[in-house]
């Protein structure tokens, strides 16, 4: 059973025409997910729904079998799903280590040592103690993507959900951004980017192309590395 | 443990702005403490001064309400004759004077029959003449012996033939029966006292017995105690007698016999009322103290042989002894005071008759002070609290915006609302708390010096209003009667009141629950704004609005 599933999903916003409609897919675990679409077609907006911060107007969006809209989405939010923002949305008052080691306070679940955790979770995306206890607004763009990605895997999330997560870093950066989420999604995960960049597309098990209607889809290129091959994936 | 760990962190990020709201609370606790204490003090002051009184009162004629009554004087078309318009007026005064007499005593202890009196004192006071060699105290005469060669008291007494004169240089009322407030004035008074109780000069201590014994107040033996002052003058000596008269009537005799003496710590020359002196019966060596049966009986004896004339005015005058009788009631404190009251009027005391309390007029006054600063600090209170709040609630709405991003962050990585509510309500809890501790502390020092500073600034200021208003009226200046001291007035006809001059406003548990209370609402009212903008924003927004 796929992890999250979109059926007959549309949104709008208040007095605006649907932003986009009918999407009915599905996302697994264990695989790497790229979203597309032009600007305006509603990535982000696709994002929130996705990360639990908004319902959609029509439709559902279920987590697990259970739709978002009738489970506490702080929860879900907090334990279930881990979001990587584009502009980060780190706190910037607190160092790197303090805005992971937040995370997993506010998800609730036990977890042991958790500033070794931090550290290590950050040490994992590039970063070392120097930087770790540096207040984020110190750090670059990029040393802030990994904070925020370390943030996102800190309370271990079924799900990865990533906002334009190589924009504006370097190619090098990119590459490792990208084989880090790859990898979390070997590990098991389902891992969901909202990208444009076509390495990145490139990277993915699958991709699903956002245009404001109809919606369509195109097989991956990382076929080799899918489970599931049944062909071309249309909404 | 979330919520207290991202307080904590961002008190200790804001320190400029924590300090502001530490130091406005702290200022808001301090004027509270002192406004409270100084409240609470005066409520002490008040209570406790209240439990402790006991409350005598009379009831008498409310010569006001009667007074109301009479037609005024003066002629409708304003002329100046108008003598046959006072006549009149004084014709209706002194008959509504007759017809409505001070209450006997036996009218007085029907009312005294009820839950609310502890005790019924009464006494019976009659003016009569020495006889034979027994002459009055009177120190006046004894200073003009060089001219007189004789007391004035002696001579008074001794002459009936002389008729009633205005007050002479040698004091008193020189010559035979005056009249005084319908009464014949004589020499001496004999007090008849219904229990000892009643005799409150030697319940205070004024007046002790030095010799003998008190007269048996329930019996009607024709015993008195008299001053060691007048023994000593007329060489008296328990077990003697002396024959007294009646100064309307001369030859109606009557005999006490002396089982007692007594000693009063007033000097001679000083009235029984402690007011100026018009006639030697009003002396304090010349009261002759007995039990109210025997001054009953006398006055019933003098009423049986009593013959009645017509005087100038055409009023009736008899010749019998009557005496001013005087019942007054206590009280266990002034709430049983006011309870009474009211019990009369359903009793169905005639309104012109009134109960009134000196002691509890005089009490009442001494708390004007108090309650003036009372009334000062509840103000103070109430505007440094409204001024506070406003203050806090501006700096809290402020700062909620300056906020709104970390809201949208802890919201958007699943920390609910309320726990981010509850984080700000736990950050204004904790640096309020150290504000008002910190204030709490000054409250405490300056409380009990501002207080006094207050509270005599009230003093002076109602003394100087007193005094202002006596020399107006032409009364005696403060400070010149025996009962003027410091934080005493004279208010009113020389009757001088305490004022409450010390207050203990230190700061203690009750108030600082109450500083608690005001800081927890104070903290409660800036939290509620920002759990409010809390509730209101959505991390959605928040986020895509900062993007």
């Amino acid at each position: 059973m796929a992890i999250l599933e979109l059926t007959n999903v549309s949104y709008s916003y208040a007095g605006a025409e649907p932003v986009f409609t009918g999407l009915d897919w599905s996302f697994d675990q264990n695989k790497l997910y790229g979203i597309t679409g032009r600007s305006g077609a509603g990535k982000t907006t696709l994002l929130s729904l996705l990360a639990g911060l908004t319902n959609p107007t029509v439709g559902a969006v279920r987590f697990d079998g259970k739709d978002l809209s009738a489970i506490n989405r702080y929860r879900y939010r907090s334990r279930d799903v881990g979001v990587i923002f584009q502009s980060f949305n780190l706190l910037p008052h607190l160092t790197a280590v303090e805005n992971v080691e937040l995370s997993m306070r506010a998800s609730g679940k036990k977890i042991d040592h958790k500033r070794d955790k931090a550290l290590a979770l950050l040490n994992r995306v590039g970063l070392n103690a120097e930087l770790a206890a540096r207040r984020v607004l110190k750090l670059s763009g990029g040393e802030q993507q990994r904070v925020a990605i370390a943030r996102a895997l800190s309370y271990d999330p079924s799900i990865i959900v990533a906002d334009e997560p190589t924009g504006n870093l370097d190619l090098n950066t990119q590459t490792d951004i990208v084989d880090m989420l790859a990898e979390l999604a070997d590990e098991g995960k389902c891992v969901i980017i909202v990208t444009h960049s076509p390495d990145v597309v490139e990277s993915v098990d699958r991709v699903y192309e956002l245009q404001a209607a109809p919606v369509r889809a195109r097989k991956s290129r990382r076929g080799a590395k899918s489970t599931d091959d049944s062909g071309p994936i249309t909404a | 443990m979330l919520v207290l760990v991202n307080a904590f962190k961002a008190i200790t990020r804001s320190v400029g702005r924590n300090l502001l709201i530490m130091l406005i609370v702290a200022v808001i606790a301090a004027a509270s403490a002192v406004a409270l204490s100084i409240r609470h003090a005066a409520w002490e002051a008040e209570t406790s001064g209240a439990a402790n009184l006991s409350v005598t009162g009379t009831i008498g004629v409310d010569r006001q309400k009667l007074m109301e009554s009479v037609p005024a004087t003066g002629s409708a078309d304003g002329s100046d004759d108008t003598s046959t318009d006072r006549t009149q007026a004084m014709d209706s005064w002194r008959e509504a004077m007759q017809q409505y007499p001070d209450l006997t005593v036996d009218q007085l202890r029907t009312y005294a029959d009820s839950s609310y009196v502890q005790e019924f004192l009464y006494s019976s006071a009659i003016s009569v003449n020495t006889t034979g060699d027994v002459e009055a105290v009177s120190t006046e005469s004894t200073a003009d012996e060089s001219d007189q060669d004789s007391t004035s008291g002696q001579d008074q007494s001794s002459d009936p033939s002389q008729g009633g004169a205005p007050p002479d240089a040698s004091g008193g009322f020189a010559g035979g029966p005056t009249m005084f407030g319908g009464r014949s004035m004589g020499d001496l008074t004999i007090t008849g006292y219904g229990s000892q109780s009643a005799m409150t000069d030697f319940v205070d201590g004024t007046k002790q017995i030095t010799d003998g014994a008190m007269v048996d107040t329930a019996e009607a033996d024709n015993t008195c105690v008299v001053s060691d002052e007048f023994a000593t003058y007329n060489s008296l000596a328990v077990g003697d007698t002396i024959t007294v008269s009646n100064p309307a009537e001369e030859t109606q005799t009557y005999t006490l016999t002396i089982v007692g003496l007594y000693h009063a710590d007033a000097s001679s020359q000083t009235s029984s009322a402690g007011g100026p002196i018009f006639s030697t019966a009003q002396d304090s060596a010349n009261q002759i103290i007995a039990s109210y049966p025997t001054v009953a009986a006398i006055e019933e004896q003098s009423a049986a042989v009593a013959t009645d004339t017509t005087d100038s005015r055409g009023q009736t005058v008899s010749t019998a002894l009557t005496g001013s009788t005087s019942g007054s009631y206590v009280f266990a404190n002034p709430d049983a005071y006011h309870s009474f009251e009211t019990e009369l009027v359903s009793k169905g005391l005639d309104s012109t008759y009134v109960l009134s309390s000196a002691d509890l007029d005089s009490y009442e006054a001494s708390l004007v002070p108090l309650q003036n600063l009372s009334s000062f600090a509840s103000t103070l209170l109430w505007i440094v609290l409204g001024v506070g709040a406003a203050v806090l609630v501006t700096i809290a709405v402020f700062s909620i915006r300056e906020r709104k991003y970390e809201v949208g962050v802890l919201t958007a990585i699943g920390v609910s609302k309320p726990k981010v509510a509850l984080q700000f309500v736990v950050e204004m809890f904790l640096v309020a708390l150290v504000g008002l501790v910190v204030g709490l502390g000054i409250g405490a020092a300056v409380s009990p010096p501002i207080a006094e500073t207050l509270l005599s600034a009230q003093v002076a200021q109602q003394e100087a209003q007193t005094s202002t208003v006596d020399q107006n009226f032409g009364r005696m200046v403060p400070g010149a009667g025996p009962m003027a001291g410091p934080g005493s007035q004279s208010s009113g006809f020389g009757q001088a009141v305490e004022y409450i001059n010390q207050i203990n406003a230190t700061l203690d548990w009750t108030v600082m629950g109450q500083l608690a209370g005001i800081g927890l609402g104070l903290a409660v009212v800036a939290s509620i704004v920002g759990v409010v903008f809390v509730l209101r924003y959505e991390p959605l927004t928040i986020l895509s609005n900062r993007s």
